[in-house]
C-alpha cells in the first residue's frame, strides 16, 4: 500500500500551483519533498487527504482513489492518515490532552480508558508527559509542534504527512523530531511524506527526496543522488546558493 | 477614472453576491446533511446553548428593561389628556411582544453571538484548525455549524421570552412609580388587546433571527481568508448582514402573518 500522485494539477484563480505533479511513496518509505516557498508543497499534502480537490490528475492512498471516495469512505481513509500541520493547528479552546484525544474519539470501539492510555503514550513519545493539562496558548512553539505530532501519532496511522515538522525548532528538538519520524517507520512501518525546507533534516530522515519546482517534480533520488545532482536548480536550493540558479539562467 | 468604472463595480459586486449566495446555499445543504452525524454535533449542543442563550440573557434583560421604561413614559406623554392612561399597559405590552422584544434582542445578539461565532470559526479557518478537524475525520460542518445554528434556533426564543417579561415588568414598575398608575390599571391595558398569537408571532420571529444570526456567523467564519484582517472583515460583515436581515425578516413576518 502506498501514496501515489498522478499528474496532479491545482490552481487557485490565476495562480497555477501544481502542474502535473507525479510522485509515489512506497510502503514503509520516507519521502521528503523540498522546494522553494510557494511551490505547492502544502497544497500537495492537502490534496492527499482530500482537503483540496485537484483540478486534474489522481491521488491514490492505500489503494483508493481519494477523490472518488464518498464522505464516509474518505473519513475512514483519514483515520489511517496522520497529518502534522505546519503551525500545529491545535484546537485552542482545548487542553493538549483533549487535542490528542480528538482523533481517537472518532475511532470506533475505543473505551475512554483506552483513549486516555493512548493519549498519555503519544504525549510521552514526544516528551510532553507533564503538559497534557495545558492549553496551546501556554506552550512554546516547539511544544506546540510536538503536541501536533502527538495528535497525529496517537491514531497509530499507517501514513504520516508532515508539513514542515522542524521549521522554527531548536536543534535539539529538530533531532528529536527527526528520530521520531525514523522511529515511526522502523517500529510501526509507517509510510511518511515530509514537506520541509530543512535540507539537513531531509538528508537525515529520507529514503528518497523529491525536488518540487513550479508545480512539478524536478528530480527524485536518494539523499546521495540529490546531494550530487547535476541540476543547477536542485544544487542552488540544497546548497543555498542562488548564484547557481543565475548561472543557469 | 473610466466612465465604465461604476458599471464594472456593479458587475463585480453582483458576481460576488451571487457567489456568496451559492456558497451559503452549499453550507446550508451541508448542515442539513450533517444533522445525521449526531455523535459529532450532539456533545457540542448544550455548551453552545449556554454560550448562545444563557450567556445572552443579561444583555437582553438590560436592553428590555430600559425599553420598557421609555415605552411607558412615551405612551403616557402621547396619551395625556386624550386617551385613558391604562392604555399605557396596552402599548407597552403590544409593542414589546410584537416588535421591540424580538427585534432589539435580535440586533443585540447579532453583535454578541454572530460576531463571536464569525470570529471564532474565522480564526479556526485561518489557523488551519478546520483543516485539522477534517484530517481527524470530523465533518467540520457537523462539529461547528450544526450545534451553533440549533442553539440559535432554540435559544433566541427563550432569550426573547425573558426580554419580553423584563420589558413589560419595567414598563409596569415605571407606570407605578412615575405615572401615578395602579397595577389593575396597567394590567387592564395589558389585557385589552392581548392575543396569544402575539407571543407565537414573537417566538417565530425570534427563532428566524436565531437561525440567521448564527447561520451568517458560521458562513462568514467558514469563508474567512487572509489572517487577522480577514477575521476582522468576516466579523464585521456577519454583524452588518445579520442586522439587515433581521429587519428584512421583521418586515417579512409582519407582511405574511399579521395581515388579516
Amino acid at each position: 500500500m502506498s501514496i501515489e500522485l498522478k499528474g496532479v494539477h491545482k490552481a487557485f484563480g490565476a495562480s497555477k500551483v501544481l502542474q502535473g505533479f507525479t510522485l509515489d511513496v512506497q510502503e514503509g518509505e520516507i519521502v521528503t519533498v523540498i522546494g522553494p516557498s510557494g511551490s505547492g508543497k502544502s497544497t500537495t499534502l492537502k490534496t492527499i487527504i482530500g482537503l483540496l480537490e485537484p483540478d486534474e490528475g489522481e491521488v491514490w492512498v492505500d489503494g483508493e482513489n481519494v477523490h472518488q471516495l464518498g464522505l464516509d469512505a474518505l473519513y475512514a481513509l483519514r483515520r489511517k492518515v496522520g497529518y502534522v500541520f505546519q503551525f500545529a493547528a491545535l484546537f485552542d479552546s482545548m487542553t493538549v490532552r483533549e487535542n490528542v484525544a480528538m482523533g481517537l474519539r472518532r475511532m470506533p470501539g475505543l473505551s475512554e480508558a483506552e483513549i486516555q492510555e493512548r493519549v498519555e503514550d503519544a504525549l510521552s513519545r514526544v516528551d510532553l508527559e507533564g503538559s497534557g493539562a495545558r492549553f496551546p496558548a501556554q506552550l512554546s512553539g516547539g511544544m506546540k509542534k510536538r503536541a501536533g505530532l502527538a495528535r497525529a501519532i496517537a491514531l497509530n496511522p499507517r501514513y504520516l504527512l508532515y508539513d514542515e515538522p522542524t521549521t522554527g525548532l531548536d536543534p535539539l528538538t529538530v533531532t528529536m523530531v527527526d528520530r521520531l519520524i525514523l522511529r515511526m517507520r522502523d517500529e510501526l512501518q509507517v509510510t511518511s511524506l515530509v514537506i520541509t525546507h530543512d535540507i539537513e533534516s531531509a538528508y537525515r530522515i529520507s529514503d528518497r527526496i523529491a525536488m518540487l519546482f513550479e508545480g512539478q517534480v524536478l528530480e527524485v533520488g536518494t539523499p546521495e543522488e540529490i546531494r550530487s545532482s547535476e541540476s543547477s536548480r536542485v544544487r542552488a536550493f540544497v546548497e543555498g546558493k542562488p548564484e547557481l540558479l543565475e548561472d543557469h539562467q | 477614472m473610466s466612465i465604465l468604472s461604476p458599471v464594472a463595480w456593479v458587475g463585480r459586486t453582483g458576481i460576488r453576491i451571487v457567489g456568496s449566495v451559492g456558497q451559503a446555499g452549499f453550507l446550508a445543504a451541508g448542515a442539513v446533511r450533517a444533522l445525521r452525524n449526531v455523535t459529532i454535533w450532539g456533545p457540542n449542543l448544550v455548551p453552545q446553548m449556554v454560550a448562545v442563550g444563557v450567556a445572552s440573557i443579561p444583555i437582553a434583560l438590560f436592553i428590555a428593561a430600559f425599553t420598557g421604561i421609555v415605552l411607558a413614559l412615551q405612551a403616557s406623554y402621547t396619551f395625556t389628556g386624550t386617551v385613558p392612561l391604562y392604555f399605557v399597559g396596552a402599548l407597552v405590552g403590544k409593542t414589546i411582544i410584537l416588535e421591540l422584544g424580538p427585534v432589539l434582542t435580535g440586533l443585540a445578539l447579532s453583535g454578541r453571538v454572530g460576531a463571536n461565532i464569525a470570529a471564532e470559526i474565522g480564526t479556526m479557518r485561518v489557523t488551519e484548525q478546520i483543516d485539522a478537524l477534517e484530517s481527524l475525520a470530523y465533518d467540520p460542518v457537523a462539529y461547528l455549524v450544526v450545534p451553533r445554528v440549533l442553539a440559535g434556533l432554540v435559544m433566541f426564543p427563550v432569550v426573547v421570552v425573558f426580554a419580553m417579561a423584563m420589558g413589560i415588568g419595567s414598563g409596569w414598575l415605571t407606570s407605578l412609580g412615575l405615572l401615578d398608575m395602579s397595577t389593575p390599571q396597567f394590567v387592564r391595558g395589558l389585557r385589552l388587546f392581548f392575543e396569544t398569537f402575539d407571543v407565537q408571532f414573537a417566538l417565530i420571529k425570534a427563532a428566524s433571527f436565531g437561525l440567521i444570526v448564527t447561520g451568517l456567523g458560521c458562513f462568514y467564519g467558514f469563508t474567512c481568508t487572509g489572517g487577522a484582517a480577514g477575521v476582522g472583515r468576516s466579523t464585521t460583515r456577519s454583524v452588518v448582514v445579520a442586522s439587515m436581515m433581521i429587519l428584512v425578516l421583521d418586515a417579512f413576518w409582519a407582511a405574511t402573518l399579521l395581515r388579516s
